[in-house]
């Protein structure tokens, strides 16, 4: 059954029954409401109808006039007018004036037709309505996003004009809408980029696609380029054919911009500017492809500077970054802009000169960098000198592939670095002894845990009584497949790595544990133990000192740390150096004229001892250049109330000269080498240079 | 420095840096200010913008040597203020540097007291302000 909400204008109940009777029969389930004069109709008017029936003659109202009612009011309900007897024109008045229908009541079986078709009538009416409404309201909305919208719109016809822009496309663009209207895409496009897309609103025009999408340029009127996310889709005319296309543009510049950022990021190293390790293995990848196809040969150098950890530990970070920005700098001004030079990491670099022709081009190109990193280096208020180790492989002749040719060089750097030679090319036999290298530093930390690093011990006789009063403790790795290592080649490559502090406890520990059993069996000596920048700059190293003094009940004058000039640059070192003299550690300047002390330091710092570095002492004898080295240097500390020591004393005649010119200690083989402890404790029991007078054990 | 503050400059030029490092760290020691240099170009440029008043000067060094750095300075009028010391292994040179005209010679190795007297010798002549 079907609702229907019925209004009557009818003065006869009876006539109103028989109607809803029928409408029963006709399948509608009716609320009927009878109202009989016009001011009750009027009333009724404002509730909620399905459909109307109005009696033609009513003794106080008509029908008609109730019609026109509802239509002033602008109310839309079926309204159907019934009647006893009414004559064609009436009728047909009727229904111009709105009605839906007109009844006889003597013809009733004609309504439930007739209210149906209202009904429907009524139905599509509001359907049209709702349609309008939501066509102008669709109409409204597009006309607002085209004309107000952030993203700039455009219609194009096929010829690839303009027909309407927004203010947004205009703004993008820089150009008045006036002017943009008048243009077409062509003459906004960037040259490159107008026919890949021209070509696609070819294929769209001819149906092949119904939208496409697509990054271009375009020109700004300054000429600036935009670059846009542009998405097109084709109108269609009523009989599908293409009127125009509607393109979307959204300026996606700023995006583009961080996207080339990030690439340039991705390729370069931030610190330096200059290309990174994977830009640089894909131009060496590049080089070999090249010079494979043209059977040409080219060079590959890497470098590190000798020094760099050093100044990093001593000066701090920021001044390790000057000092590689400094670097990097000097190494693009030493070498042609159609030079490759990138940093690899850290303080590595990797050139590839460009047109080297054989190994000596490539050697050239080094001796260049290496005559541009000769002048000190200015950190702030510090000047460094700073080594550089270069290592050169030559395609094809020592690799045909990026990764052997870079492990190569790698090879002849380390080979550079350990012979201090500047540069080296690689050769085969350097293989041997480097191959190792990397697994050496992982066995290194387990080395230090499983007790393989032994102490050996070189003695230090006084020149006054030519008796020990000391020695100098030395490591040494017992390697279990490599033998005996001496420390020149495993320190400089622990000194890349954080074990320099475990190392230090590690040597302490060790030495004093043998000095302390020394005493015990009545062998009095004083131990030099060697430490690095690295560990001066630990703030804890001078506490860690003390705990391991106090460990093994010695007093701290037993005790000397050996360090190098340039290990004592920096405030930690400065502030830690300071704390073990005080705590009455001695304090002695190793390789004393290869670095710089300034007077400051030597007279404030309260040193006790410079050790005459090896290289002037060894020739002395026969080099009269190393002994005017040596002469004053005993005198400088002298004057300054400093002990100085020889080391690399070989020979009786070095021996004699030094006792001469006044010197304090010697060290060398001429008195003994290093020996493990047990062969010292011997060796100081017999020999004429040992203990003075042992006590016996 | 010394007590007295500073006695006068001193240039030491050797082309062994250690060597320039130790004598320039005694010199300051008893009171001189000091300039370095290594090589004969770098002294020669020194000389001329700083006037040190002492000259310790290499006698042997690659490119130009000290004898060439020191006939130079003798004959640069304005530069007639500067002493000059030559240092050398070999005895031969005295006569060598004579003729450039050095103020003095010294043989290495010599005592850092024996230069310490040199210099103070030759420091002591220089014209008054």
């Amino acid at each position: 059954m079907k609702q229907l909400k019925l209004l009557m204008l009818e003065d006869r109940p009876t006539d109103a029954e028989l109607v809803v009777h029928e409408l029963k029969r006709g399948g509608y389930d009716v609320a009927l409401t009878r109202v009989d004069d016009e001011a009750s109709y009027q009333q009724a008017l404002n509730g909620d109808w399905d459909l109307i029936l109005a009696d033609y003659n009513l003794p106080a109202y008509d029908a008609v006039s109730a019609l026109r009612e509802m239509t002033r009011r602008e109310i839309d309900v079926p309204f159907i007018i019934v009647s006893g007897s009414i004559g064609e024109d009436v009728a047909v008045a009727a229904v111009r004036e709105g009605a839906a229908d007109y009844l006889l009541k003597d013809r009733l079986g004609r309504l439930g037709s007739a209210v149906e078709h209202a009904l429907d009538q009524k139905l599509l009416r509001d359907e049209r309505g709702r349609v309008a409404r939501e066509l102008h309201e669709s109409q409204e909305r597009f006309r607002r996003v085209f004309e107000e919208g952030a993203v700039g719109m455009a219609i194009v016809g096929p010829n690839y004009r303009f027909v309407e822009v927004n203010d947004a496309l205009c703004q993008m663009l820089g150009y008045p809408k006036s002017e943009l209207t008048r243009l077409g895409i062509r003459d906004v496009s960037h040259p490159e980029d107008f026919e890949p897309t021209a070509e696609m609103s070819r294929r769209l025009f001819a149906g092949e696609l119904s939208s496409y999408r697509a990054e271009k340029r375009y020109l700004k009127k300054t000429g600036e380029v935009v670059w846009v996310q542009l998405s097109v889709s084709l109108v269609h005319g009523d009989s599908g054919e293409p009127l125009y296309s509607i393109g979307v543009l959204q300026d996606i510049t700023e995006r583009k911009r961080a996207e080339q950022e990030m690439q340039f990021l991705a390729l370069h190293d931030t610190l330096t500017g200059l290309p990174n390790r994977t830009l640089f293995t894909d131009r060496l990848q590049q080089a070999i492809l090249t010079a494979g196809r043209d059977s040409q040969s080219f060079g590959l150098l890497v470098m590190d500077m000798d020094r760099f950890k050093e100044v990093n530990d001593s000066l701090g970070h920021q001044s390790g970054d000057l000092l590689l920005q400094q670097m990097a700098a000097r190494l693009r001004s030493a070498l042609r802009q159609s030079d490759t030079v990138a940093r690899l990491g850290g303080d590595e670099f990797g050139v590839l000169p460009f047109g080297v022709q054989d190994v000596q081009g490539s050697v050239l190109a080094a001796q260049k960098i290496l005559g541009a990193r000769d002048l000190p280096f200015t950190l702030g208020e510090a000047t460094v000198e700073v080594g550089l180790s270069i290592g050169i492989a030559q395609y094809p002749e020592h690799g045909r592939d990026a990764e052997t040719l870079m492990r190569r060089a790698d090879v002849a750097m380390y080979v550079a670095k350990r012979t201090k030679s500047g540069h080296a090319v690689y050769s085969p036999d350097q293989d041997e002894h480097s191959a190792g290298r990397l697994a050496l530093m992982g066995e290194l930390r387990q080395a230090i845990r499983s007790r393989q690093l032994v102490l050996h011990y070189q003695p230090k006789v006084d020149f006054r009584t030519g008796h020990t009063a000391g020695v100098e403790a030395l490591i040494r790795w017992q390697h279990p497949t490599k033998g005996l290592l001496p420390p020149d080649q495993f320190i400089p490559l622990a000194e890349q790595t954080d074990l320099m502090t475990l190392l230090a406890r590690y040597v302490l520990t060790e030495a004093l544990q043998q000095i302390e059993a020394w005493r015990r069996v009545g062998l009095d000596l004083n131990v030099a133990v060697n430490l690095s920048a690295a560990n001066l700059h630990e703030a804890t190293l001078p506490e860690m000192a003390q705990e391991l003094l106090q460990n093994c009940g010695l007093p701290p004058s037993v005790l000397t740390v050996e360090i190098t000039e340039s290990a004592i640059m920096g405030a930690q070192a400065d502030r830690s150096v300071r704390r073990l003299r005080e705590m009455g550690i001695g304090i002695s300047i190793d390789d004393f004229g290869t670095g710089y002390s300034s007077l400051s330091y030597l007279k404030t710092l309260p040193v006790s001892e410079i050790k005459i570095d090896r290289s002037f002492v060894k020739d002395m004898a026969v080099d009269t250049d190393d002994a005017a080295i040596v002469q004053p240097t005993i005198d400088l500390g002298h004057n300054l109330r400093i002990k100085v020591v020889a080391e690399g004393v070989e020979d009786e005649t070095t021996w004699k000269m030094l006792s001469l010119l006044g010197c304090d200690y010697a060290q060398g083989w001429f008195v003994s080498k290093a020996l493990p402890a047990a062969e010292l404790e011997e060796w100081l029991r017999t020999s004429k240079w040992g203990i003075a007078e042992p006590i016996p054990a | 420095m010394s007590e007295q503050g500073v006695k006068g400059t001193v240039l030491v030029v050797d082309d062994e840096l250690a060597l320039v490092r130790v004598l320039a760290l005694h010199l300051e020691s008893v009171g001189y200010n000091v300039l370095t240099a290594t090589s004969g170009t770098e002294a020669l440029a020194h000389i001329r913008q700083d006037r040190p008043d002492v000259v310790v000067l290499d006698a042997m060094m690659p490119e130009m040597s000290g004898l060439e750095v020191c006939r130079r300075v003798r004959t640069d009028a304005s530069l007639s203020d500067a002493h000059v010391i030559i240092l050398t292994a070999n005895a031969g040179f005295r006569e060598s540097s004579q003729e450039v005209g050095a103020d003095a010679f010294m043989t290495k190795p010599f005592s850092l007291a024996d230069l310490t007297a040199e210099v103070d010798r030759l420091n002591a002549d220089k014209p008054p302000g």
